[in-house]
């Protein structure tokens, strides 16, 4: 059947059965008709479907080569996710908005904990720990330092990075379940600490965290005295979803930033030497690699990563406890890492999307989620044990290589 | 090239290597040769820094002058340390960073007896790994691509490409290693430690597993090694045809000990060899 033919006779069934269902609306005794929306919809099913086509006629026989339909596209699909991205703080609400931004900071977590689980094959049950030492960071060094935002920001990435490192070392010589074991104590004890340091972190009553500011703007609607405000100088109105923009769009960046920097992990000297040794350790010896500074710098940058999540998260909620980071918390960015496909940076990405989305779009059914959340699971790891998608890898060519 | 003397190594109450001894000249093959059991891997593993000896030393000699293969792992610190600073910082940084990485950097580069590739990543990508010396690390150059990185990084992969062509495998650059027939596999793991471009290869019962087409092949490459990239190589074998045919020199271990040295005829005449794996006396065997 040629790709057309397809297409038309998808739109067809997709008007067909969505004419009924979406065309006319019941109003008292009579009926109003809605004639745009089957077609929009029917229009969108025959789109998809002509792409599908399209997609699968690109498609190349086995082997690594079969990935190059993903290549052509990618710039393409990189563009319309860039600008979607950019539009849709526009279009939506400041629930919807915070959601995404939630979702974002998950995307970074989600990240961060991959180069330590996927590419550097450590397996981290404690990873919210560097989460909370971000995000305390932050609030406690504008409690007692009154430092902003931006210095937080770096600073708490990197003492958030240097606690990775101060893990790393006791575990060095651990694998597997006695290396998980350890760090979900470790995820514990950085949770307890803040949890039972009244004076300093003020227990489980939290810390506040003040909204970053915008080049020295705040997004007030009443500015400090002899301060200008984000609205009064850009003589806008002001709306309190200007913050919530700002936040979303800065938080965007970083996780592309973020992105593009796993992405060319992977191809550098550093990233293969992580999944070398997760491969196989001694082997790795055996090449001179020394596996203590290798080990220590996946856990450094994973826990980096975690950190500038955990500041976002601060300024994002305006406010802290250690109730935020429970071993609950590590398990679900587990499972967007596993879930998504270990190593896979574009699968990570999709599943801490839709992990973040899905349970706020089915509120309705918030008892089941629990459950669904186990089916998913016990289902992935039945039928795509290696995650949604898997991992591409590099390919040379000869007299150049494939940077 | 190597010295290996009075090397003994104690795994609790049994002793694996009782006081042995042999040494590995310059550009030659040496089979290191013996029944299930000897402690040929075990001596392997103390050359290449998985074990730490008991007692005994291996010396590395070089253009470069000489190299302790056992101080580089660790030694333990002891009180008299303290009168020699120098020496004792020494010990010290070799303890917190020492390892065997450190004797692959001295040029002993070792394969396994059951392969360990880098299973889920692609045959290239196992050769970029070995080339560690080679590619530039710093994680700013790599990720603004300077000229520099580049540069390295076409010169490791142009040098991928080259072992690859000489282990016969150049069709297989962008494969996963996880997936090459087991021939290509050992051959692969092979070529990965040619990248690191080694003084000393040590290699691991290269030939097992593979059927006699693909051994005598691999006594090809072998010879080649020695004579055309000055590689000394130090095997562990049990097929005796590849052990007779490429080897130098050959030492016979069993049951911990050094029974027989020598070129592979003097040892394979010797009594002590016959008894060792016929398990008859040498009078009887006459």
């Amino acid at each position: 059947m040629s790709a057309t033919k397809e297409t038309l006779l998808t739109g067809l069934v997709a008007f067909l059965l969505f004419a009924p269902l979406t065309g006319v609306s019941l109003d008292g005794y009579g009926l109003n008709p809605h004639w745009q929306n089957p077609f929009l919809l029917a229009g969108m099913a025959m789109l998809g479907r002509l792409l599908l086509v399209r997609l699968q006629g690109l498609r190349l026989p086995v082997g690594l080569a079969g990935y190059d339909w993903q290549t052509r596209l990618q710039r393409p699909i990189l563009a319309v996710v860039v600008i979607a991205a950019l539009i849709f703080p526009w279009l939506v609400g400041k629930y919807w908005l915070n959601v995404a931004t939630l979702a974002l900071i998950y995307v970074l977590l989600a990240l961060g904990l991959n180069i330590v689980v996927g590419l550097a094959g450590l397996l981290d049950l404690g990873f919210v720990a560097f989460y909370a030492v971000g995000a305390y960071f932050y609030a406690l060094t504008f409690k007692y330092l009154d430092l902003s935002f931006w210095i937080a920001l770096p600073g708490g990435a990197l003492l958030a990075g240097l606690c990775g490192m101060l893990l790393g070392f006791p575990v060095l010589r651990m694998h597997g379940d006695y290396l998980a074991i350890v760090t979900l104590g470790f995820g514990e004890i950085v949770r307890l600490v803040l949890n039972n340091w009244i004076d300093f972190t003020n227990g489980p009553n939290g810390v506040r965290a003040p909204f970053p500011s915008f080049f020295g703007l705040d997004f007030s609607r009443h500015p400090m005295p002899g301060k200008s405000s984000f609205h009064q100088f850009f003589h806008l109105s002001y709306s309190p979803i200007h913050k919530d923009i700002f936040l979303f769009i800065l938080l965007f960046f970083i996780v592309c930033g973020m992105v593009y920097f796993v992405r060319r992990l992977r191809r550098m000297p550093l990233g293969r030497a992580w999944e070398a040794l997760r491969e196989d350790e001694i082997a790795c010896r055996a090449l001179g690699i020394n596996h203590v500074t290798v080990k220590l710098s996946a856990f450094g940058i994973g826990a980096m990563t975690g950190g500038i999540g955990g500041a976002f998260f601060a300024a994002s909620q305006g406010f802290v406890n250690p109730t935020s980071f429970t071993f609950m918390e590590s398990a679900h960015i587990l499972a967007i890492v596993v879930l998504g496909g270990m190593g896979s940076t574009a699968g990570v990405i999709a599943a801490a999307v839709i992990l973040t989305f899905l349970p706020e779009a089915l509120r309705d059914f918030a008892e089941y989620r629990g459950l669904m959340f186990g089916c998913a699971m016990v289902m992935m790891m039945i039928w795509r044990p290696r995650g949604l998608l898997r991992s591409r890898r590099a390919l040379f060519q000869r007299e150049q290589s494939a940077c | 090239m190597l010295t290996v003397r009075e090397l003994c190594m104690r795994f609790g109450g049994v002793l694996a290597l009782n006081r042995v001894g042999f040494e590995v000249a310059t550009g030659s093959v040496t089979a290191l040769i013996g029944p299930n059991g000897a402690g040929k891997t075990t001596v392997f593993n103390c050359i290449t820094g998985f074990y730490k000896a008991s007692s005994g030393e291996i010396r590395l000699h070089g253009e470069t002058g000489e190299k302790n293969l056992i101080a580089i792992l660790g030694e333990p610190l002891q009180a008299g340390d303290v009168l020699h600073p120098k020496e004792l910082a020494k010990k010290i940084y070799y303890k917190m960073f020492g390892g065997a990485h450190l004797a692959t950097r001295a040029g002993v580069v070792r394969t396994f007896q059951n392969v360990r590739l880098f299973k889920e990543m692609t045959a290239m990508e196992n050769l970029l790994v070995a080339q560690r010396h080679r590619v530039d690390w710093r994680p700013l150059s790599g990720l603004v691509k300077s000229r520099g990185y580049r540069r390295k990084e076409a010169a490791a992969v142009e040098r991928g490409w080259y072992w690859l062509d000489f282990f016969g495998l150049g069709e297989d650059g962008n494969r996963l290693a996880g997936e090459l027939p087991y021939g290509r596999q050992r051959r692969l793991e092979m070529a990965r430690a040619m990248c690191v471009e080694p003084r000393l290869l040590c290699l691991d019962e290269p030939a097992a597993g593979l059927n006699p087409n693909e051994t005598r092949e691999l006594s090809g490459l072998i010879r080649q090694l020695r004579d055309r990239h000055g590689v000394t190589v130090c095997l562990i074998e049990h097929d005796m045809g590849l052990v007779m045919e490429i080897s130098d020199h050959v030492v016979v271990l069993d049951h911990g000990q050094v029974i027989a040295r020598g070129t592979p005829r003097e040892v394979g005449e010797d009594p002590l060899v016959l008894e060792a794996y016929l398990g008859i006396s040498g009078e009887e065997a006459a």
